[in-house]
């Protein structure tokens, strides 16, 4: 009988390998639940993180220029529309032969670009976002008072995990103060 | 029997994968809010720099206007338009997710002209705190405004040509014409004695409709040719609408013209009036008048310019009609 019971004691019941299969059924879903959610929130927070350094790169680039320039170039300019282009006259750097140079601002296609007078085209948001609004107002306080107003929304490229930045400031333009 | 797992030995790891992996998925939803609560101080921030720029344009334009005419200690709201900030005790609509005031305090300095906490009120320094506000969250700005603009010599400007006569309020040259591309109107002027620098242009407008398209003035040597300024673009809101008034349209840079010629004033819309389909929406009345000899000797009205996208399309001259404008010069 000893022996008998001894022999029995030993291996797997029926019913503990059914709550072994369970419990490890609950575990691997639990466990392929956090590693989706842990590369999803890292997803999300790569597309807030490129979103929030290309805003701010932007807005930091173009506010630079602003203030170094003279006056904006009305005719090449789009205002207050949020595909909208900037065209700016600097003396900061002129142009050989020149007192003063140009730059202008656009967007195509989601990407912010500039150009100085002489230079190529140079692209100045990443693949990984697309400006959605590259929006420009003058302002015209007084006689020879000028600033300009910029509002700039950029969103994730990947509409899967989205992100999105609006980013409205205004700078005078100090060349003429 | 001792050896292999026990039902208890899985629950423990169980346990200890489970804390592991919560405490994974806790850093990185703390890591995405750490991220959108930085991006919406960077927003409120600039929006906060934004209120101090307004208020040094605003300084800039004039100091008892409007820094010492308003309230010490209470919030004021600013507003951008057509190209201006007002500042004003009435709240205005949120920007985006944000609501901004300004405080105006006043500046006491001590017997070594400092800035201190008691003394003497200086009435030409001011201490402005703009706040950008979300819900519970909150960014302030504190700059210090002096009015140094009083020993600066400004420039100005005065009326250098106008015609004042203007008193028919009707829809003559139907703009922004209704998606129909039926082009700009344009009046004519001639300039004085000696050369002028125009800073802006005041037209005669009243709205008719509750919202037409925003609108531009333009200076031009006839009706087509290339444009010799643009000015700011007026939102039609701030066109008056029960009654005509004059709105300005400022030259970002003065536009120089020469002695006794002729120049057209080109009211534009955005979008375009002279494209069919473009999205122009009318209606604005420009005030005019009829006589039979234009009263206006030194120019003439137009309608109809670079109607359905040809730019080369003068228009349909009016010699018989004024429409009411100023033309400033800078001193």
């Amino acid at each position: 009988m000893i022996c008998n019971s001894k022999k029995l004691r030993t291996g797997f019941s029926l019913i503990e390998a059914v709550v072994y299969v369970a419990l490890l059924g609950v575990i691997s879903i639990f466990i392929a639940n956090s590693v989706i959610f842990l590369v999803q929130a890292y997803a999300r927070a790569r597309a807030e993180r490129e979103v929030l350094a290309n805003a701010r790169s932007l807005t930091d680039h173009l506010a630079t220029k602003i203030a170094s320039s003279q006056e904006t170039y009305g005719f090449a300019s789009q205002f207050d529309m949020d595909a909208g282009q900037l065209s700016l006259v600097s003396a900061v750097a002129p142009t050989a032969g020149h007192t003063t140079g140009y730059a202008d601002f656009w967007m195509d296609n989601g990407v912010a670009y500039m150009r100085e007078e002489g230079d190529a085209a140079t692209p100045l948001s990443a693949a990984t976002v697309r400006v959605t609004a590259f929006r420009f107002e003058r302002i015209i306080q007084t006689v020879g008072r000028e600033a300009v107003r910029m509002t700039i929304r950029i969103d994730a490229a990947s509409p899967k995990f989205p992100a999105s930045a609006t980013l409205i400031t205004t700078t005078a333009l100090r060349g003429n103060y | 029997m001792k050896h292999g797992f026990g039902l208890i030995e899985i629950i423990i790891v169980t346990a200890i994968v489970s804390g592991a992996l919560f405490m994974f998925s806790q850093v990185g939803a703390f890591a995405l809010k750490v991220l959108r609560h930085e991006k919406e101080n960077l927003e409120m921030s600039l929006l906060a720099e934004d209120g101090i720029e307004a208020m040094r344009a605003l300084r800039d334009e004039s100091w008892a206007n409007n820094i010492d005419a308003h309230d010490e200690g209470t919030d004021h709201y600013i507003s951008l338009e057509s190209g201006k900030w007002k500042i004003g005790d009435t709240a205005v609509p949120p920007v985006g997710q944000y609501s901004r005031f300004v405080v105006i305090e006043p500046v006491l300095r001590n017997a070594q002209d400092k800035i201190s906490a008691s003394g003497t009120a200086d009435p030409g320094t001011r201490k402005v705190a703009v706040r950008v506000t979300k819900d519970t969250r909150t960014v302030s700005l504190v700059s210090y405004l002096t009015d140094f603009q009083q020993y600066v010599p400004r420039p100005a400007d005065a009326i250098s040509v106008s015609y004042e006569g203007a008193a028919t309020d009707a829809n003559l040259a139907s703009f922004p014409s209704n998606n129909a591309g039926d082009g700009d109107p344009a009046q004519s002027f001639t300039t004085p004695a000696s050369s002028i620098q125009v800073t802006r242009v005041s037209l005669l407008l009243r709205r008719a409709t509750a919202a037409p398209s925003h609108v531009f003035a333009e200076i031009r040597s006839t009706p087509v040719s290339m444009a010799l300024g643009t000015s700011t673009t007026v939102a039609s809101v701030s066109i008056p609408q029960s009654a005509s008034g004059w709105v300005d349209f400022y030259f970002p840079q003065p536009v120089t013209l020469a002695a006794v010629t002729s120049y057209y004033i080109r009211l534009r819309s955005m979008p375009a009036s002279t494209d069919v389909s473009s999205g122009s929406a009318g209606t604005l009345h420009w005030l005019y008048r009829q006589t039979a000899s234009s009263q206006y000797a030194g120019g003439v009205a137009r309608r109809y310019i670079g109607r359905l996208s040809n730019s080369a399309d003068q228009g349909q001259l009016l010699d018989q009609y004024d429409f009411g404008f100023r033309v400033y010069d800078l001193q």
